[in-house]
């Protein structure tokens, strides 16, 4: 049996602040775990042209975008037990929260569309009723570990900090806000909003994107927050991520995909955002080092 | 603790495995020839008609020739993978126990990558099967695509563990994925049994029964292997416990309650269902009985660690009936199929189903434990020093 020895995180190494609740890093680990196996299984399944989501969609694409952007987070997921304290992981930790928390919402809010309620083959009905189970408790989870972390002793945080260049601030304002934005309309209004999808969605599948399109807007504007990248690093993995996996989706279907119409044009500038924002911010922060 | 009886023991059923883990890997690799080369040699349906009958065999296997023969190719690679699994299995435990890592890291590759493989072909053939063709109905095919995904997914998170150096989680997970995997000779091997308890049934009504209880039953082989491996009477980093008493004792009632509802469900469903009620509820009230003389002896004997995963595996097993009795309402509902048939697959799923939730919750705990040790400076000192 082989155990790695962990080397403790001591005094010394300490940048100080929150201490980062091992309860946080585990969520972590485990989200970016079940994520990998769920969006490959949604995204393959969207790019083979099946639908294969929790609920009945009109399309694949909408579950295959849902499971590409669990495909993305995950490395960055993965990053956030190196952090030292909570200030180091928060940019990603509490996006990642927005979704555990929303999605199971979702879930509840729509559940009459559930396979498990609508009926289906056996292997929807199975995967819905899994899916129902993990969002439960990955919510619950969730809602524990940010708890347990709040309650952690905090202390000034004092690395060096390295700003987010002044000419950065103003573009990822717009397109924080942006993805707040359609994020919020998709959520509250998914009627309305779900029009400006440029794919076929059901309620709960623009609700669903909603919720992944709000806790990017909560990333890059928390970015703005923070206003230190050294404290963004799990998240400048994670936006690249979403953005490369949902491109290659939106590639391997792109004829369902309504291009010419300006939602279509909004997502890929949208998309190149999270692309752009996520290298650049890795570039300059490989550059301060 | 690791008293030399308790070796002994250890060493004898660590070999009875192994020798039924050889003993059936050219069954399982000569099995469904004979449904394409009807010359090929059939061990396994000679044995048992040995065992049994030949009309016994010969009324259950008559049924299959036009799925398999469907399906030829997938069950091809998936039994004679399935027989090299059956081989690699016993040799990566050797490797694990004997330190022998560099040898254990090279079969394990072999052994995923056979996993993936075998499981693939076998998702093929559920595919390509209407539920109602499996043998025994849309029961055995819930059960088997349960036990497919169960076998993937613990081979994954037994990897990860693995390359995360996690070696404790690691070992559960293989465990687990091994266990499922020996549902194949253990239901061969009550397909021979249970007509001696259970006289005049069809190998048909056979299979249901047996299926009730295949998933509590290798669970339990996994985690009994787990503790026999694990001699830690502490973990760093483990403090308290994920199931005080209170919680277990919860679980409990709630899964007698259900238990009670599957139970009269199932007695209303005739001598079938009485006869699967009895299949279902003897390996359950084992199981839970030793796990709870474990965990009770674990405490006494001040081994915490013991008895923190005693009590984990004890609770979901508590919950195994209540999961059984939403799945059989959720089936009846969702998929349209009777009660019997429902209550089947329901209680066919629910141990091994929970017994893979509680070896999440003990990786989880295990995970805890070293973030724990990782960033409390105070507890690295003091597993530095135990």
């Amino acid at each position: 049996m082989v155990e790695r020895t962990e080397q403790p995180v001591t005094e010394q190494e300490s940048p100080g602040g929150r201490e980062l609740s091992p309860a946080v890093a585990v969520l972590a680990g485990t989200v970016a775990a079940i994520s990998l196996l769920t969006g490959l299984a949604m995204a393959g399944a969207g790019l083979a042209g099946a639908g294969f989501g929790p609920w009945i969609s009109p399309g694949p694409l909408g579950p295959a975008v849902m499971g590409a952007a669990m495909v993305g987070v995950a490395p960055g997921l993965l990053l956030v037990g190196r952090a030292r304290s909570w200030e180091e992981a928060r940019s990603l930790v509490l996006p990642t929260g927005v979704v555990l928390i929303g999605q199971f919402a979702v879930t509840l809010l729509n559940g009459r569309s559930l396979h498990i309620a609508h009926g289906g083959s056996i292997v929807v009905v199975l995967f819905s009723l899994g899916w129902v189970g993990v969002t439960g408790l990955l919510a619950l989870g969730a809602l524990v570990c940010l708890t347990a972390q709040y309650r952690r002793p905090a202390t000034p945080y004092r690395a060096a900090a390295v700003p987010l260049p002044a000419w950065s601030k103003p573009a990822l304002a717009i397109l924080g806000s942006a993805w707040t934005g359609i994020g919020a309309g998709l959520l509250v209004l998914p009627g309305y909003w779900g029009g400006f999808v440029p794919w076929a969605v059901s309620r709960a599948d623009a609700q669903a994107l909603g919720i992944w399109a709000l806790s990017m807007g909560v990333g890059v504007l928390g970015s703005l927050v923070e206003d230190d990248l050294g404290r963004l690093r799990p998240a400048l993995v994670a936006l690249p991520g979403v953005a490369v996996a949902v491109a290659v989706v939106l590639a391997g279907r792109a004829s369902d995909v309504h291009w010419g119409i300006g939602p279509g044009l909004s997502l890929l500038a949208m998309v190149a955002g999270l692309l752009v924002t996520g290298l650049s911010g890795r570039l300059l922060l490989a550059r301060q080092a | 603790m690791n008293s030399p009886s308790r070796a002994r023991w250890t060493r004898r059923a660590a070999i009875a495995v192994g020798v039924l883990c050889i003993g059936y890997a050219p069954i399982a690799m000569t099995d469904i020839w004979p449904y394409a080369h009807p010359d090929a040699p059939a061990i396994g349906q000679w044995m048992l008609a040995r065992t049994v009958s030949a009309r016994y065999v010969a009324e259950a296997l008559a049924t299959r020739t036009g799925p398999y023969a469907h399906s030829f190719a997938a069950l091809a690679v998936h039994t004679v993978l399935g027989g090299l699994l059956m081989l690699l299995g016993p040799a990566q435990l050797l490797t694990a126990v004997r330190r022998r890592l560099r040898l254990h890291r090279a079969l394990g590759v072999l052994y995923a990558a056979t996993v993936f493989v075998s499981m693939a072909a076998a998702g093929v053939y559920l595919a390509r099967t209407a539920p109602r063709d499996a043998f025994g109905g849309e029961a055995f095919w819930i059960v088997l695509a349960t036990i497919l995904v169960g076998t993937v997914l613990s081979t994954v998170f037994g990897v990860v563990a693995a390359v995360g150096r996690q070696g404790a989680v690691h070992q559960r997970w293989m465990l687990l994925c091994y266990g499922y995997l020996m549902t194949a000779p253990l239901l061969r091997l009550e397909w021979g049994a249970l007509p001696v308890l259970f006289p005049g049934q069809s190998m048909m009504a056979i299979n249901r029964i047996a299926l009730t209880h295949l998933g509590s039953v290798v669970a339990f082989g996994a985690l009994v292997g787990s503790r026999a491996l694990d001699r830690r009477r502490n973990v760093p980093g483990v403090s308290g416990s994920w199931a005080p008493l209170p919680v277990l004792v919860v679980c409990q009632l709630a899964g007698l309650g259900a238990l009670g509802w599957l139970a009269a469900a199932m007695l209303r469903a005739g001598t079938e269902g009485r006869n699967q009620l009895i299949g279902y509820l003897v390996p359950y009230a084992l199981c839970g009985a030793a796990m709870a003389w474990r965990r009770s002896v674990a405490g006494r004997e001040g081994r915490s660690w013991a008895r923190e995963e005693w009590s984990l595996h004890l609770a979901a097993m508590g919950l195994a009936p209540v999961f059984s009795a939403g799945a059989v309402l959720l089936f009846q509902h969702a998929l349209g199929i009777d009660r019997p048939t429902a209550l089947t697959a329901g209680v066919g799923i629910g141990c091994g189903m929970l017994a893979f939730a509680a070896t999440a919750v003990v990786g989880l705990r295990l995970m805890y434990a070293r973030e724990v040790v990782k960033r409390s400076p105070a507890v690295a000192t003091a597993a530095l020093a135990v």
